[in-house]
């Protein structure tokens, strides 16, 4: 009975050991901490869209004989004229656009029968971003006019939206918009009339 | 006869005891303390050093006082008092001049770390020894409940006859808390406007600013977390910290992270930088960092106008 009580001791007295040789092997160390922190700070979203047409002048152009044996004033497939709308966006968006024209008219001439509304056509030529664009960012979605289709002066109509993905993407998108016209809106007029057109491109959050 | 026998061998061993004591007699009368240097109070002092005290350079609390007692036979002697202060041990190596002593003679702390005179006078007097412990001087000393700082001061009373006594007392200094950082300033609001867009990330103004003060060696992290319009939000990579500037105490070393990164939710943190306390020649144990950040507005997904995110950055400091 002793004898078991000595060994019983012994054992416990080992575990003792064991468990002080652990503790001293592993560093048993406090280590003191401290935490602070700052106040909260806001950032306010006061603007997701920004919009730039590039460039802003789009020059001048004269319609001569030989354009008058097509429907079209296009020298080539893209049209008569381009320019580029860049997006910069943290949002879902809508771009809007329409267009004012003025006519100057030749001395002495008239014009009569015009369809402003159908004069001038656009067409999305590409969609695309800067650097990590939608080519990065396959889940970006445009929808978009492909077709050329009669930029009016009365009404905006939607020409693509775009979205931000909810991971994230490179806030910046570009489009690339051509332009021609349609020669058989252009009604009644004299030779050396001149159209200007000016184009207002919105965009807007959705 | 036996009685006189008795007597002479009792007479003997008299004379005997006599010449053996003789010497220690003769010597205790001629070595008598003239001057008798007593520790009235404050003999083994202890103090511990929590977090606010490392704002102070210097370690000051009220019990530091030792009170001494000079006791002497000849009222007309001049004497004087000297202090000699060793580190015995402690969690790092620190100089014995890191535990400085006044007295009303002083007037200021000075160093002892060799014997210096801090008292003089004539016949009895009673007196006070102010202790301070110079935290820069610490280095690297971990916290520790367990191992602490340990100064002897050997004080020892001289007069112009050449008698003395000496006498040591006991400092012993815990470092229960050996880092400890306070934010003293925010990044502002700020507005995201259209000219914000062009750029991927958006510069928050301002910066958050902390002072750090430390014994020991330590890092420093931090994490964050987003409120959007007001609701607990996942930071998830929309906060960075732009770039760290930190300070260096005087003789440490810092070794910054790497930046821009994203600041995380959760510990470990954002590792910004750490310190190594570095020399025993330090001249305050205070260092101050700044951090600006960035929001990534390509990490914020479809966000609308009007929206807030709202951040809290919390820094960590750890000993190491």
């Amino acid at each position: 009975m002793a004898s078991r009580k000595i060994v019983g001791w012994a054992i416990l007295i080992a575990n003792l050991a064991i468990i002080l040789a652990l503790a001293l092997l592993l560093g048993v160390k406090a280590q003191d901490t401290d935490t602070d922190s700052t106040d909260p700070f806001a950032v306010l979203l006061a603007n997701t869209v920004l919009l730039d047409v590039v460039p802003h002048d789009l020059g001048t152009r004269t319609a001569t004989r030989a354009d008058l044996m097509y429907q079209y004033f296009e020298p080539d497939e893209d049209g008569f004229a381009t320019f580029n709308i860049n997006i910069y966006t943290i949002t879902n968006y809508e771009v809007y656009i329409i267009k004012a024209t003025t006519v100057s008219l030749a001395p002495g001439g008239t014009t009569t029968e015009v369809l402003l509304d159908e004069l001038l056509e656009i067409k999305t030529l590409s969609l695309g971003g800067a650097d990590d664009g939608p080519a990065d960012n396959p889940t970006l979605q445009y929808s978009q006019s492909a077709n050329w289709t009669d930029l009016p002066d009365s009404i905006n109509i939607l020409l693509f939206s775009g979205g931000n993905t909810e991971g994230g993407a490179i806030n910046y998108h570009s489009a690339t918009e051509g332009l021609r016209l349609d020669l058989a809106a252009l009604g009644n007029n004299a030779s050396g009339n001149v159209y200007s057109f000016t184009i207002i491109v919105t965009v807007v959050e959705t | 006869m036996i009685i006189k026998n008795r007597l002479r061998k009792l007479a003997l061993v008299g004379l005997l005891l006599l010449l053996v004591t003789l010497p220690f007699l003769l010597n205790r009368s001629q070595a008598h303390p003239a001057i008798d240097l007593i520790i009235a109070s404050g003999g083994s002092i202890s103090a511990s050093v929590v977090e606010n005290d490392l704002t102070s350079r210097y370690f000051a609390p009220a019990n530091f006082v030792t009170t001494l007692q000079v006791d002497v036979d000849y009222q007309t002697r001049s004497w004087s008092v000297t202090a000699d202060v060793d580190f015995i041990s402690g969690p790092a190596p620190a100089p014995a001049s890191a535990l400085e002593v006044r007295t009303s003679q002083t007037v200021n702390f000075i160093n002892a770390a060799t014997p210096m005179i801090i008292y003089s006078g004539t016949g009895d007097a009673t007196f006070n020894v102010d202790y301070r412990l110079d935290l820069a001087q610490l280095a690297n000393g971990a916290s520790s409940l367990v191992t602490p700082y340990v100064f002897n001061i050997v004080y020892t009373a001289t007069d112009d006859g050449g008698a003395s006594d000496q006498e040591t007392a006991t400092v012993t200094v815990y470092a229960t808390e050996a880092v400890r950082i306070a934010v003293t300033g925010n990044p502002s609001n700020a507005f995201v406007t259209r000219s914000s867009l062009m750029s991927r990330y958006f510069a928050i103004p301002g910066t958050a600013n902390f002072s750090i003060n430390a014994i020991t060696n330590y890092a420093i992290t931090a994490t964050g977390s987003l409120l959007l319009n007001g609701n607990p939000a996942s930071l998830n990579g929309i906060l960075e910290v732009a770039s760290v500037s930190a300070t260096s105490n005087v003789g440490g070393a810092i070794t910054l992270g790497t930046f821009p990164a994203d600041v995380p939710e959760s510990a470990p943190g954002l590792f910004l930088y750490r310190e190594t306390f570095g020399t025993l020649n330090n001249a305050g144990n205070a260092t101050t960092a700044a951090v600006s950040f960035r929001m990534d507005l390509d990490a914020i997904g479809n966000a609308g106008s009007g929206w807030t995110y709202t951040f809290t950055v919390t820094f960590t400091v750890t000993e190491e």
